[in-house]
């Protein structure tokens, strides 16, 4: 285990094994009101009819709010496509219809648990069932039409145009054809949605919850409530997970509505508001299932000559931020290689199923499964070394993306995967870890025969930062206390701490920016009223991001110092080089300003008569530029790991009519701690980025990224078999086995 | 409707003082009372509507339910309210009844099985269970008390449907007996799961075998499937195939196939039917060999 | 609805209480008794975020009625440190890394805790079956698993 002197343990950490930090469903206000969120249960009906007088009569009950209640009925992160609550009286077009099983429909305000569900049960409404439209391609032909502002189903399209398609076939000797069928992934973080509103002393509508961008929240909630942004504070206590499943907006503005709304009535009251798991599972955003068809064609000595694909990308109900995961899906699905022609249609589109949206790696992991899969399978009828062509392919400074713009300086691909090869022994013919019993199958190991082995390789790149042309930039306030000597730094940011550790790393950059010990450093984070706009911690963004903002502010703080001024405070913002969006036709753009690169190689052993996959060994390098904790930085690799270990092999979200089937931790199954791969080995490299913050490069999505292709390819490598569809259930393993026998 | 609250629904809850007091009480509210030991699948149940009793009965008090005890004439007997971690660490029952401590284990969590006992996974009637095989193949016997005083009820009579069994409105089981097992019995109980965090069987085959003069394979073979048939299934044929014949590696996939032909498993999200069936061929012939090994060699 | 009056210890510390029926003993100690450490992930004994010790065994709180523990001794982890230190296990689990996100973390404190209560000297596996129950999205558990065996070197170094 890493034990360097700046693997420094978590300034939260204390708070957390003792039990003393406050997680958002751990408030206990005085005199608090007791709030529940009504879902439609309908994934697409219009409201004929609601009726809350009985849900009123309730005794306890104080007040119910309903979609005539909200003053601009809209939300959501890239259009206000989702109304905050789906019923009639509203303003916002098409508000009375809901689209998805979890719409909101009503807020019951109640003295207690017990009586907020009696008056929820007693809320009569009554609905014109419309046609239900789940299957992507079904939704295409346009025939129901669920976007009802835009006129289709295709929320979003981008294409790619590179090159010479006829030439680029014309010169592959080989072409590989390929399907492959993502599904979706619930984030499952430990700690479900919960929140606190009040008006706090200054008489704003405050919001105490677990998000990721506090500002994007304050603005969402000062949008649908038509109140100014300084009438609205969002604060950040402690967080339990993330994972993007807190990008988008869960209670923090039924929260606000309520308090305001009961201000109003002249209730000054908290509300809390706290979810079950099965309302979380079902209440918030999925990583997207997705289709993926692709052609590659290559030379005979491995030359890549031409990239066709086209990407259907379940968006469900409402946009969310799938118009930004289509995007970097679309630039991934060609991997991290050099593609001299390229034809690429990607699309997002509408249905009534759960709502897509951010999760770890942000359409990388689907695009990564799509191209390393093709890679693999093209070293396989080429008969070269999967890294060897991955070599010959590779991106490198100078190399141009599907999008014509060279990479940014300092690509480390071939060294994380010299480094990963390496340390597997890729070229050595002998696995290197013996097999032991299998955890998942309890007592058993059946006939040694069944028992097969294999190794599998993949390679990813994930980008840093908000793409496309989106508005990016970081504040951060740096004040620098006492006489003679600094005797006391604050460092007041917004960046979210979701458990990634990026209050820890943002103090150690301050302390380093501003020559101190670490223990002369105060944090004032995550509260609108006290720190500036950070941006979200997502896109692997928040060490480059803040850690820029904060060397600025320290540069211009210690000036202030130098000059006399006590305390010397400054107030720097960040603006990381410009990025564009697709253009409509070719896709040409500069889609990034950093990345991350990352390589993985598998081990594992399958039981073929039970199906059941244990994976021996995971190796992944990765190019962080710079570890700011390295203890912080191998437990990001892990965890992204085995969250990409349970995409591979066992999460298996259920749906049926837009409907999800399984919202339990019984039935919708992560990794527990015996599931996990026996060895996971964290090879930390730092190439700087030039623009980096002391060349850091963001890295806590990337380990995702290449792990379920890197098991396809053992699991091949043991079986001679393809799998193009995850996860590996037992049971579909020996029924596709079984299917080649 | 979706239940949007995530407490217990209300009821009351009844601590009798006596057994003759918990089961009058039980048989005058039948329908709306329940009796509830570790609560572990009981309070499950409850939060999400599938039962919806009046009153919640705790029978975990009285006199002998909290203990284990071993007698070398008559066997052993495990008060209803013993948890499963206890059974597990029993000296008894490492000793002399091992098969069942290893189907204990596999049972969900080391917390979970603090309050879940043997007893309370029988009287839910699951198919599932996992130390339910192991009850069969033992030969054990529960110990009931019901309003009219105390009877016996062999487990071979006790599994009726799906959560059905034969116990009436008033029945409590004080115990489960097993007894003094035949001299070089050996047993093994193998589960298959999607995961390994005491995930529900998708299969469970347990096994059990000792040598026996009268048989004409000079040996008696007793078989018991989980999770594959609306009750605990036992493979008769499979087990004629294993006690009439002598033992070969094809009498053994002769009886791994009649145990296959004998469930009727259902297709869910866990594995399709022809999945399970074939894991039960799998796991039958590898606990069958397995045992096998271990009583011929005895 | 009927109402209990109980008498137990929480954490060396006598309570006497009224609770109702359904009432769970994690419901009572979050909401009754304001010891939020305990967290509720589930409500079904799926995450193991709720494990206290009940007579000094662990349990998922959430699956035990809050009347059942009459008479009973309960600790939380707001009891794990002692005359304001922190019990081995809590000090070797921050240090090794085994708090992300933090929410499981007091369940893990308390299922490792009943493990090295009754076994000083655990091997990985028996490390593994003992927080087979808690679920746990964040650290991949590597490090979890190390701060468990650094908590058995401390108190065994104690004795």
């Amino acid at each position: 285990m890493m034990k360097d002197k700046t693997s420094i343990p978590r300034v939260d950490a204390l708070g957390k094994v003792t039990g003393l930090a406050e997680y958002p469903g751990d408030r206990v206000p005085e005199n608090f009101l007791v709030g529940k969120v009504l879902f439609s249960e309908q994934p697409h009906a219009r409201m004929v009819s609601m009726d809350v007088s009985a849900a009123e009569a309730v005794p306890g009950v104080v007040a119910i709010f309903t979609a005539a209640d909200v003053p601009v009925n809209e939300y959501g992160l890239i259009m206000p496509d989702q109304p905050v609550l789906v019923g009639l009286g509203s303003a916002k077009p098409y508000s009375d219809i809901s689209l998805w099983e979890c719409d909101h429909i009503a807020i019951v305000v109640a003295e207690t648990e017990e009586a907020a569900a009696t008056a929820c049960a007693k809320i009569q409404v009554k609905w014109e069932q419309l046609t239900i439209i789940t299957d992507m391609f079904e939704a295409m032909k346009d025939e129901v039409i669920l976007n009802r502002a835009d006129g289709t189903n295709i929320l979003k399209k981008y294409q790619i145009r590179k090159g010479d398609m006829a030439a680029g076939w014309a010169e592959a000797d080989v072409v590989i054809e390929g399907e492959y069928h993502l599904p979706y992934q619930e984030h499952a973080y430990l700690q479900p949605e919960a929140g606190v509103g009040y008006i706090d002393e200054a008489g704003r509508v405050t919001v105490e919850i677990g998000g990721q961008w506090t500002v994007e929240d304050q603005e969402q909630v000062a949008h649908a409530l038509g109140l100014p942004l300084e009438k609205v504070r969002i604060i950040y206590p402690a967080i339990g997970g993330a994972f993007g499943g807190r990008e988008d907006m869960s209670l923090q503005i039924v929260l606000g509505l309520a308090v305001m709304r009961l201000h109003e009535r002249g209730i000054d009251r908290p509300v809390r508001i706290v979810w079950s798991r099965e309302d979380s599972i079902r209440g918030h955003h999925k990583r997207h299932e997705a289709i993926v068809k692709t052609k590659w064609g290559a030379t005979n000595d491995g030359k890549i000559t031409a990239v066709s694909a086209e990407v259907f990308m379940n968006s469900g109900a409402y946009a969310y931020t799938s118009t930004k995961v289509l995007g970097n899906f679309h630039l991934m699905v060609t991997g991290p290689y050099e593609i001299p022609n390229a034809h690429l249609d990607s699309y997002a589109i509408t249905t009534n199923n759960v709502p897509g949206g951010a999760f770890r790696g942000f359409g990388g992991p689907q695009g990564a499964f799509a191209a390393e899969n093709q890679m693999n399978k093209l070293a396989e009828l080429l008969g070269i070394d999967p890294v060897e062509l991955r070599l010959k392919n590779i991106l490198k400074d100078g190399s141009l993306l599907t999008v014509q713009t060279p990479m940014p300086k300092a690509v480390s691909l071939t060294q994380v995967i010299e480094a990963c090869a390496d340390r597997i022994g890729w070229h050595s013919e002998q696995l290197t870890v013996d097999g032991e019993q299998f955890a998942s199958v309890q007592s058993l190991i059946s006939n040694p025969h069944a028992l097969k082995k294999g190794r599998g390789f993949a390679c990813s790149f994930k980008n840093v930062g908000f793409s496309f042309g989106a508005p990016e930039k970081c504040d951060a306030i740096i004040e620098l206390h006492g006489k003679a000597e600094i005797e006391k730094v604050i460092l007041r940011h917004g960046a979210a701490e979701v458990g990634q550790g990026s209050h820890t790393a943002l103090k150690q950059m301050a302390a380093t920016a501003v020559g101190v010990d670490v223990s002369r450093v105060e944090i004032d984070m995550s509260d609108t009223a006290s720190s500036g706009n950070s941006g979200s911690v997502s896109a692997s963004r928040m060490t480059f991001m803040a850690g820029n903002s904060i060397h600025k502010a320290a540069e211009k703080a210690l000036e202030k110092w130098a000059n006399e001024e006590r305390p010397a405070i400054a107030n720097e913002t960040y603006f990381p080089p410009a990025t564009q969006p697709y253009d409509p036709e070719t896709g040409v753009c500069m889609p990034n300003f950093s990345y991350g690169y990352v390589a993985e190689a598998v081990e594992l052993t399958v039981d073929i008569e039970t199906g059941h996959i244990r994976i021996d060994r995971v190796v992944c390098a990765n190019d962080v530029g710079k570890a700011i904790n390295p203890m912080l930085v191998e437990g990001q690799i892990e965890g992204a790991v085995v969250q990409a270990h349970g995409y591979a092999l066992m999460e298996n979200l259920q749906l049926k009519d837009g409907r999800i089937l399984n919202p339990y931790l019984s039935q919708y199954l992560i990794p527990g701690i015996k599931d996990i791969p026996t060895h996971v080995e964290s090879i930390i490299m730092e190439v700087p980025d030039p623009i980096g913050p002391w060349g850091a490069r963001g890295m806590a999505e990337m380990p995702f990224l290449p792990l379920a292709p890197a098991i396809v390819a053992a699991l091949h490598d043991a079986t001679g078999v393809w799998f193009n569809e995850i996860p590996l259930m037992p049971y579909k393993v020996v029924e596709k086995l079984r299917e080649h026998a | 409707m979706h239940e949007p609250s995530p407490g217990l629904p209300e009821f009351d809850y009844v601590k009798p003082r006596s057994l003759l007091e918990a089961s009058q009480f039980l048989a005058q509210h039948e329908g709306k009372a329940r009796p509830f030991l570790g609560g572990t699948d009981t309070f499950v149940r409850m939060r999400d509507g599938a039962w919806s009793d009046s009153y919640l009965v705790d029978v975990k008090q009285f006199e002998g339910m909290g203990e284990i005890s071993f007698d070398p004439d008559n066997g052993l007997r495990i008060g209803a309210a013993v948890n499963m971690n206890k059974v597990i660490a029993s000296p008894e029952v490492n000793a002399h009844y091992p098969l069942l401590a290893e189907a204990a284990r596999t049972v969900a969590s080391y917390q979970l099985r603090s309050r879940a006992t043997i007893v309370g996974n029988l009287c839910n009637g699951s198919p599932a269970g996992d130390t339910t095989g192991a009850c069969i193949v033992m030969g054990s016997v529960l110990e009931v008390n019901g309003v009219n005083g105390r009877f016996h009820l062999p487990l071979t009579h006790f599994f009726k449907g799906p959560g059905k069994t034969a116990l009436n409105p008033g029945d409590i089981v004080t115990a489960i007996t097993f007894p003094i097992l035949p001299v070089g019995s050996n047993g093994r109980y193998l589960k298959l799961g999607r995961n390994a965090l005491g995930d529900l069987a998708i299969v469970g085959v347990t096994a059990f075998a000792y040598p026996d003069a009268n048989q004409p394979s000079g040996f008696t073979f007793r078989l018991a499937l989980a999770s594959v048939a609306p009750t605990p299934l036992v493979p008769v044929e499979a087990e004629a195939i294993l006690t009439n014949q002598p033992i070969t590696p094809d009498t053994i996939d002769q009886a791994a196939n009649a145990a296959m032909n004998a469930c009727t498993p259902i297709s869910d999200t866990r594995g399709s039917a022809r999945y399970r069936k074939q894991m039960v061929r799998n796991l039958t012939r590898q606990a069958v060999t397995d045992v096998w090994n271990v009583v011929r060699s005895a | 609805m009927s109402h209990h009056t109980i008498t137990l210890t929480i954490n060396n510390e006598a309570e006497s209480l009224t609770v109702p029926s359904h009432m769970t003993l994690l419901q009572m100690l979050r909401e009754k008794l304001v010891l939020t450490g305990t967290k509720n992930g589930c409500a079904a004994g799926e995450c193991g975020a709720c494990t206290v010790l009940l007579n000094g065994e662990p349990v998922n709180s959430c699956l035990v009625l809050a009347v059942e523990c009459d008479g009973a001794a309960i600790v939380t982890v707001e009891g794990l440190a002692e005359n304001g230190r922190l019990a081995p296990i809590q000090q070797a689990i921050q240090e090794s890394g085994g708090v992300q996100c933090g929410f499981c973390t007091p369940g893990i404190l308390i299922s490792a805790h009943a493990l090295l209560q009754r076994n000083p000297n655990p091997t990985d596996d028996d490390i593994a079956e003992s927080i087979l129950g808690n679920l746990c999205r964040c650290t991949g558990y590597v490090r979890i698993i190390e701060g468990v065996k650094e908590a058995a070197r401390m108190e065994t170094a104690v004795i």
